[in-house]
């Protein structure tokens, strides 16, 4: 016996072990091999717990091994119990003799009590390799950097704000508002935007936890979740934001012009300009692509606020989180001729639509064709644009199109304009949507179903050509004006700007959740968080809604210290690493970098996956918590002494796969007994050598049981696993060992039916095959004992 | 045949919704619910009530004149009840009925039914083997009608000029 003191204690779980596993043989079969052994009615009663603590206290023990149910029932309350008796949490086994063992093999007492010891010895084995582990905490900085000053990011700053933080606000225009601002009334309440946008935006300037940086944009971000280090690039603005009181005398003696970018180019503003009375801050800026360099407005200027050669400056921040809020932008509409967009001056975007009929907008209130100036008696919308559409590469529906054009129909009806709305549906899902819907109907709109084949000139007006499928007739339409509907796109510099973050975006280039129903607010990297069209189209009430949660991840987040679980992997060899970046490549948590020609684990960053540590050609990395040395203690641990026939080692993933393998448990299916499970946090985590090292030590077979390729929580991990696998199976054949022996397979929690199938079929393929064989196994001995 | 959208046809579509009950025509979102549920539409192919809204939306008046199919509908009220708009398709046809009184386009059955109500103050002839079948079932004989007051009453509304001066 070595100097560990393993205690070991067996659960009878009121018969629901003991009536098929014979626990007290596994008790006498065990009890020279470490220093206390016990069998409990029920361990996980209070009166057992204390049994352990006070034996471990009695005895001396170190380590413990507990035979019982499932660890997802009892262990956090096991291991804090031990914890209190100053026993490391890594040297607690748990081995699961209940839902993987006495209620799957109810009819075969002799398989599952073999079964039961051998799991038992595994787990014997692999706490003997045990090293105690800590976690670690680490400090967070509790500030928040918000990217875009849309209605997302005033909301969520103000909320943080309210909650006692400091928050950074960035946004690359000259004033917050984001596209909100730009229209004059939101469905479906028509109520005025700028009336209920101006006072959260003044909010936002006087609260003394938001700094703000407009004309900026943020230019570098290094730094770890809860640490990062912000580069934030404040553009040549011209004025001074701390003299300049707001008077505008600069801007009535500017000669330069340029297109107003607030009224979507529609009219021209100056080159020092405001881009809204209401803008926040309520400074003016110069536009340096159109000024002339006079040197008026800086004469002009009453109190010395301009300064025609400002640099920009840089500016660092040190924040816990971030929040990205950068909104959107409308599809370019160029690409597609059929529309018209840019030939015809009759034809205008969406959001040329809301300055138009902004009663401060380009037209000052006047319904005109913008260019040419004639009147608008009808006008005809056309829905889905390019989204909607593959061929446009926008296959997605922009959500907020059929309601914006509701909105806007009804206030063209209510100044009599004849409205035609061309669609493919009419999606109107929401409060108070549908009733919208029906009021806009009742105005008078017309809504034809049939998607605008092309807009053609007539005269002074266009004639809109599409199906009516209620008709099943062609219909020509001249009108006055024609408004499409754009897809709503993600700006480059937003994804850019993804990239850089290593935010993954998806296939419609909008940020991928971290979990799309269950964690929306969430990217997929650390204490980064998102909010509003960032995450895809959506309206603003869902919006706010986003930013509102993505301030309580926040504040969730920094709300103390971080605490990082010892189960990170780690350069154990820097001797014999050759600086190949292998793992760098592989890390699906980019956690890796490389510093001196040797490998950096970032260990905030690292999941604990495991992925990288097959990867590497020359074994220098390795795991805490689960080492190579503990694998294969727990190897051959459960297969060195087995009396078994036959021996099937099943590698498990420890949430889905093994929550799968447990309800198959509690539902008493039945397989066969040769099955013997450890579980691992990804099937990326192991190395062929694990496998033959099994085959080695007894194994006749060896599964994998990976999770869902989208839905485990290491990501990637799950993904890059199958390959890997695969590529072993052929690989063993060189050892002799037939490919048939070696099975993959993924386990979704709901098909936990299918793992009897796949256990009892995995078995008789390699019952079919017979045990090993010997010279084989002996050779593999010779290589891995 | 492609539809052209014109004045005349924004002209008629007005017209149409200013009759008593065919006001909410606009609403019509083009379920089907009406046409699935008439009695006439399961015998009659081209009779669709979702197209006679669809049509007077687009105000296709010739399409909708011609032929019989304003006087195809059996006027059951089914489509009224059931329309989860409501629209009232009935009251639409009602109204275009009114208006191909109007513009003279009566068909000529209907026009011979209304005389003959005119004449005999029942749209068909009350005679004796009539009255029989009545008194079987326990019933007095039909009442008499005031002919000259029927008629009196259908010319003072301006019906009956209409409908002699129908000359389809």
């Amino acid at each position: 016996m070595s100097d560990e003191k393993i205690g070991v204690w067996v659960c009878e779980c009121g018969g629901n072990i003991s009536d098929v596993v014979e626990t007290q043989e596994i008790a006498e079969a065990i009890k020279d091999e470490v220093a206390y052994v016990n069998v409990e009615r029920y361990l996980c009663s209070k009166p057992s717990v204390d049994g352990i603590k006070q034996a471990v206290e009695k005895h001396g023990l170190d380590r413990v091994v507990l035979a019982c149910c499932t660890p997802k029932m009892h262990r956090t309350t096991f291991l804090s119990n031990l914890e209190e008796k100053g026993v490391n949490p890594a040297f607690l086994e748990i081995v699961n003799i209940r839902e993987q063992c006495s209620w799957v093999h109810k009819d075969d007492h002799e398989g599952a009590t073999q079964k039961a010891l051998d799991l038992v010895r595994g787990a014997v084995t692999k706490v003997k390799e045990s090293v105690p582990l800590e976690s670690k905490r680490m400090e967070v900085v509790p500030e928040a950097l918000i990217i875009g000053g849309g209605v997302a990011g005033i909301t969520t700053s103000l909320r943080l704000s309210e909650n006692g933080m400091k928050v950074h606000l960035v946004e690359k225009r000259p004033s917050i508002g984001g596209h909100m601002i730009q229209f004059p009334k939101v469905f479906p309440t028509l109520d005025c935007s700028q009336c209920i946008l101006t006072p959260k935006m003044a909010e936002v300037s006087q609260s003394r936890n938001i700094d703000l940086y407009t004309y900026s944009e943020v230019k570098e971000i290094n730094g770890v979740p809860g640490d990062f280090n912000v580069k934030v690039w404040v553009k040549p603005r011209g004025v001074d934001p701390e003299k300049c009181i707001g008077c505008g005398v600069c801007n009535t003696v500017c000669p330069g012009k340029a297109k107003d970018e607030y009224n979507e180019g529609l009219n021209e503003r100056k080159a020092i300009y405001r881009p809204f009375p209401q803008a926040v801050p309520s400074i003016y800026t110069i536009d340096y692509d159109a000024c002339l360099r006079c040197g008026a407005c800086e004469k002009a200027c009453p109190a010395g606020a301009i300064d025609i050669d400002d640099p920009g400056k840089e500016i660092e921040l040190n924040v816990g989180a971030i929040v990205l809020a950068t909104g959107f932008e409308l599809y370019d509409l160029s690409g597609l001729p059929q529309y018209g967009y840019g030939v015809y001056p009759n034809v205008v975007t969406s959001l040329e639509m809301e300055r138009i009929l902004d009663v401060n907008g380009p037209t000052g209130s006047r319904l005109i064709v913008p260019e040419t100036g004639k009147e608008v008696n009808s006008v005809a919308y056309v829905l889905c644009a390019g989204s909607r559409d593959t061929e446009v590469g926008r296959p997605y529906c922009s959500r907020v199109c059929c309601l914006y054009s509701l909105k806007q129909a009804q206030l063209l009806r209510e100044r009599n304009v004849d409205v035609w709305i061309h669609y493919i549906d009419i999606r109107a899902p929401g409060r108070r949507y549908e009733e919208f819907y029906r009021t806009t109907q009742e105005k008078g709109a017309m809504f034809v179903k049939g998607k605008v084949t092309e807009i053609v000139p007539e005269g002074d007006q266009v004639l809109v050509r599409s199906e009516d499928m209620m008709l099943n007739r062609m219909v020509e339409n001249p009108v006055d004006l024609v408004v499409l509907a754009p897809p709503i796109v993600t700006t480059e510099e937003t994804l850019k700007l993804a990239e850089s973050l290593r935010v993954p975006i998806d296939e419609d280039q909008f940020v991928l959740e971290r979990h799309p129903k269950l964690d929306p607010m969430s990217t997929k990297r650390d204490g980064i968080y998102a909010a509003g069209v960032i995450i895809g189209p959506k309206d603003i009430q869902s919006t706010t809604a986003e930013a509102e949660g993505a301030a309580m991840k926040v504040v969730n987040f920094l709300s103390g210290d971080r605490v990082i679980e010892p189960n990170k992997a780690f350069l154990s060899d820097p001797e014999v690493c050759n600086g190949c970046e292998e793992c760098v490549e592989v890390c699906p948590e980019n956690a890796i970098t490389m510093n001196d020609g040797k490998p950096v684990i970032n260990d905030v960053m690292c999941s604990g996956c495991g992925a990288c540590i097959p990867a590497c050609p020359e074994n220098a990395l390795d795991q805490q918590g689960l080492s190579d040395a503990q694998l294969k203690a727990n190897i051959r641990g459960i297969l060195d002494h087995s009396e078994a026939e036959l021996k099937i080692l099943a590698f498990v993933e420890q949430e889905l796969a093994y929550t799968a393998v447990d309800l198959a448990g509690i539902a008493r299916l039945t397989y066969p007994s040769s099955v013997r499970i450890i579980s691992l946090p990804s099937m990326a985590r192991l190395k062929k050598e694990h496998i033959l090292y099994a085959f080695a030590h007894g194994a006749d077979g060896v599964m994998m049981l990976e999770a869902p390729e989208h839905e485990g929580p290491y990501g990637y991990a799950h993904v890059i696993s199958e390959e890997r696998i695969d590529e072993y199976r052929w690989e063993v054949e060189d050892d002799d060992v037939d490919s048939s022996r070696i099975w993959f397979s993924r386990a979704y929690v709901p098909d936990w039916r299918k793992l009897e199938r796949v256990f009892k079929t995995f078995h008789d393929i390699v019952d079919g095959e017979g045990p090993l064989e010997d010279d084989v196994r002996d050779a593999l001995l010779e290589e891995y004992s | 045949m492609t539809i052209t959208v014109s004045r005349e046809a924004k002209e008629f579509r007005r017209k149409v919704m200013e009759t008593p009950g065919a006001e909410k025509l606009m609403r019509c979102y083009q379920c089907g619910t009406c046409t699935a549920d008439c009695p006439i539409a399961k015998r009659v192919p081209e009779f669709r009530p979702r197209q006679i809204a669809r049509l007077v939306m687009y105000g296709q008046k010739e399409r909708l004149m011609e032929g019989d199919l304003l006087y195809l509908c059996a006027g059951c009220y089914t489509c009224y009840e059931h329309c989860p708009q409501e629209v009232h398709v009935s009251e639409i046809v009602s109204a275009l009925r009114r208006i191909s009184l109007d513009e003279g386009h009566l068909l000529p059955g209907f026009k011979a039914l209304m005389e003959g109500v005119a004449e005999m103050g029942y749209i068909y002839e009350i005679d004796e083997f009539e009255n029989e079948m009545r008194e079987d079932d326990g019933l007095p004989p039909a009442p008499v009608p005031d002919t000259d007051g029927i008629e009196a009453v259908m010319r003072a509304t301006g019906f009956l000029g209409k409908v002699e001066a129908s000359t389809r």
